[in-house]
């Protein structure tokens, strides 16, 4: 069978890459083949919403007619959501498509280690990144104005903000891939590339030796497996009630304590910050991954 | 099956001991370390709720052994800046050569930095921070010695069934009483202290306090799942946009505080070694209270009892104990109570 290499632009020296990431078949719509050189295809945050693997065929046959390049994204998963995730990866294997895998679970790159040793450029995904991605993180490192809070005493009490040391305020915008000794790790796995938040505090690559892919717009905050609590049966089970809602609607929270909208959708929570593309080539990101709606 | 009970002050041992605990888990926070590295905390907790000397800590080890229970240190950040990690080790060791049977980790970068020879005999515990979701995780963590499992608390009884029956070489940990998470705690931007919180600095003085952090410590807002938020939802088709303005939180009209006792029937069934009482920061009656709670569940196991019988007898203790009927809200594992569930 001829080896089936996916022929992309890779970057020119000088500009970033832009991807574009397609959650689901509908969602081809979005993919313009002159504006993006990548397509991203998949999930990150759900496994009951892993595409099929005919879906998944049709998306990388469009993909490689267009001459772009392929990226599988995988969510975390359970002992069924891996299995279907195997079952795309055995195709993709089978097909002697190389295409790169995003992981967000260490089991996915286990499996991706072991049955199938450097078949797949693999991707450390923002779930696995651990990135400091509260919203409210921007207030916390500049100074705020003194205000007063009435206390459950009744009294009016004056706070004053005390910016944080710069230890700290360094160390908001690291992660779990900042450290030599999980890089050296990591590597041994096979990660050869880093997947980013583009966090309201900014993010530190100092020492990233990956590759790294910056997300736009949406940041995601924290993910849930209790999706998504509408209905008594829903609140009282909480996991596997899912009649995927999340295709439905997504809702905006708001709290003036916030710098932020948070938005959610299904199981994950996210706010939004846009990335300026000159000042992420300049700080060494060679990819830009554009979310054309609100992920899953 | 064993219960591991919270542990922040050598007084507290022989009350859990004799309420049941088999198992404690606590953490040692040096001052030079909160002094060093202000607001990054060494594991999931903050303050008062761990150790501060590590005689204190030798102490409390001592008084368990005594008991024939086991201590395992949380030494659980998510990660540690590159000059926290020797400290980091040292604290393990220091924690080790008093005597500790173990550790509580979630960063595996710190687990490579330690010596092997140091961990030989001990118990390495990948924390639920770890997201151990199925059997191929468990074989990863594997490589780095990790000789227990605690599964992250969103999982159902058939999920760990099946993570156990591709590995039962491993041990493996379940929550069960307090301190139920909304969110996965691996993927959540606010777990407990990796998220700047409202840190309150000093003495309030003359209606004056100091916070290192610049949210404002509004009513209903702490961060995290336990938030009030103003919902407006949008429709995909349409693009119909409900008023804003509608009352929000994750968890609907209350927090659930979480108890999976009606669950050790199947935890036990299925091969789970132990059971984990939340949390450390609780007062040592409720913790004691809580721990005893769950040793008179397990006792129930004992003889010939039906699922239904089982789940009877534990609800009604709950009753009496908590002074609080079960609705089954607040479950940890509520798959049980669904027929079919895995």
């Amino acid at each position: 069978m001829a080896v089936i290499i996916l022929r992309y632009l890779e970057a020119e020296n000088g500009k970033v890459e832009k991807a574009i990431h397609i959650t689901n078949i509908a969602n081809l719509r979005y993919l313009q083949t002159k504006k993006y050189q990548r397509v991203y295809w998949g999930v990150e945050f759900c496994q009951n919403l892993i595409p099929s693997l005919e879906d998944t065929q049709k998306a990388l046959e469009l993909t490689r007619r267009a001459g772009m390049g392929f990226t599988l994204v995988c969510p975390f998963v359970t002992e069924s959501g891996i299995k279907r995730l195997d079952r795309i990866l055995a195709w993709l294997k089978r097909e002697r498509v190389c295409c790169e895998v995003v992981v967000n679970d260490w089991g996915v790159l286990e499996l991706l280690n072991t049955d199938y040793k450097k078949r797949f450029e693999i991707a450390l995904g923002r779930l696995l990144v651990r990135q400091q991605r509260d919203p409210a993180m921007k207030r916390v490192l500049e100074k705020q104005p003194p205000i007063g809070v009435k206390g459950k005493d009744g009294k009016i009490h004056i706070v004053v903000h005390r910016v944080p040391a710069e230890k700290y305020q360094i160390g908001v915008k690291s992660s779990y891939i900042n450290s030599r000794a999980n890089q050296r790790i990591l590597s041994e796995f096979g990660i050869e590339r880093v997947e980013l938040n583009n966090l309201v505090q900014g993010v530190d690559l100092n020492g990233l030796k990956w590759k790294k892919s910056l997300y736009t717009p949406y940041v995601h905050i924290s993910t849930t497996r209790f999706c998504p609590m509408d209905s008594k049966e829903q609140r009282t089970y909480r996991i596997n009630v899912c009649k995927k809602e999340c295709q439905k609607y997504y809702d905006i929270l708001r709290n003036r304590a916030l710098p932020k909208i948070i938005y959610k959708r299904g199981n994950t929570t996210f706010y939004k910050n846009s990335v300026n593309n000159r000042m992420a080539l300049k700080a060494g990101i060679d990819r830009i991954v554009f979310q054309p709606e609100i992920p899953f | 099956m064993k219960i591991k009970a919270p542990l922040t002050h050598q007084n507290e041992v022989q009350f859990l001991c004799d309420a049941g605990a088999d198992e404690f888990f606590c953490g040692i926070e040096p001052g030079a370390w909160r002094t060093q590295y202000e607001n990054f905390c060494i594991n999931q907790r903050v303050g008062s709720a761990n150790f501060s000397k590590l005689g204190d800590l030798e102490k409390a080890i001592r008084i368990a052994h005594q008991n024939k229970a086991k201590v395992h240190v949380t030494v659980n950040a998510f990660f540690y800046l590159e000059k926290q990690y020797s400290a980091a080790k040292n604290i393990i060791r220091d924690a080790l050569g008093a005597g500790a049977d173990g550790i509580i980790i979630a960063d595996f970068g710190l687990l490579s930095l330690m010596d092997k020879n140091l961990l030989k005999g001990k118990d390495v515990v990948a924390g639920c921070d770890t997201a151990v979701f199925n059997h191929q995780s468990t074989a990863f963590y594997k490589k780095f010695d990790v000789t227990r499992i605690v599964f992250p608390r969103a999982m159902t009884i058939g999920e760990m069934e099946d993570v156990i029956k591709q590995d039962g070489s491993l041990e493996y940990e379940a929550f069960i009483l307090h301190d139920l998470c909304f969110f996965v705690d691996a993927f959540c931007a606010y777990c407990k202290e990796s998220s700047a919180g409202i840190k309150q600095e000093g003495k309030e003085k003359k209606g004056v306090s100091f916070f290192a952090a610049a949210r404002v410590p509004a009513r209903g807002f702490g961060g995290g799942c336990r938030s009030r938020f103003s919902r407006q939802r949008v429709y995909l088709r349409g693009k119909k946009k409900s008023t804003p303005g509608k009352a929000f939180t994750f968890w609907g009209s209350k927090a659930a505080l979480g108890c999976g006792a009606c669950a050790i029937y199947d935890l036990n069934r299925i091969g789970v070694t132990c059971l984990k009482v939340l949390d450390r920061n609780l007062p040592t009656e409720e913790k004691v209270k809580a721990t005893a709670f769950i040793k008179k569940c397990l006792d129930f196991l004992n003889g010939h009892t039906s699922k239904q019988h089982f789940i009877s007898r534990c609800q009604a203790l709950f009753k009496k104990t908590f002074k609080v009927r079960c609705d089954r809200y607040g479950c940890y594992y509520p798959s049980v109570f669904r027929s079919g569930e895995r």
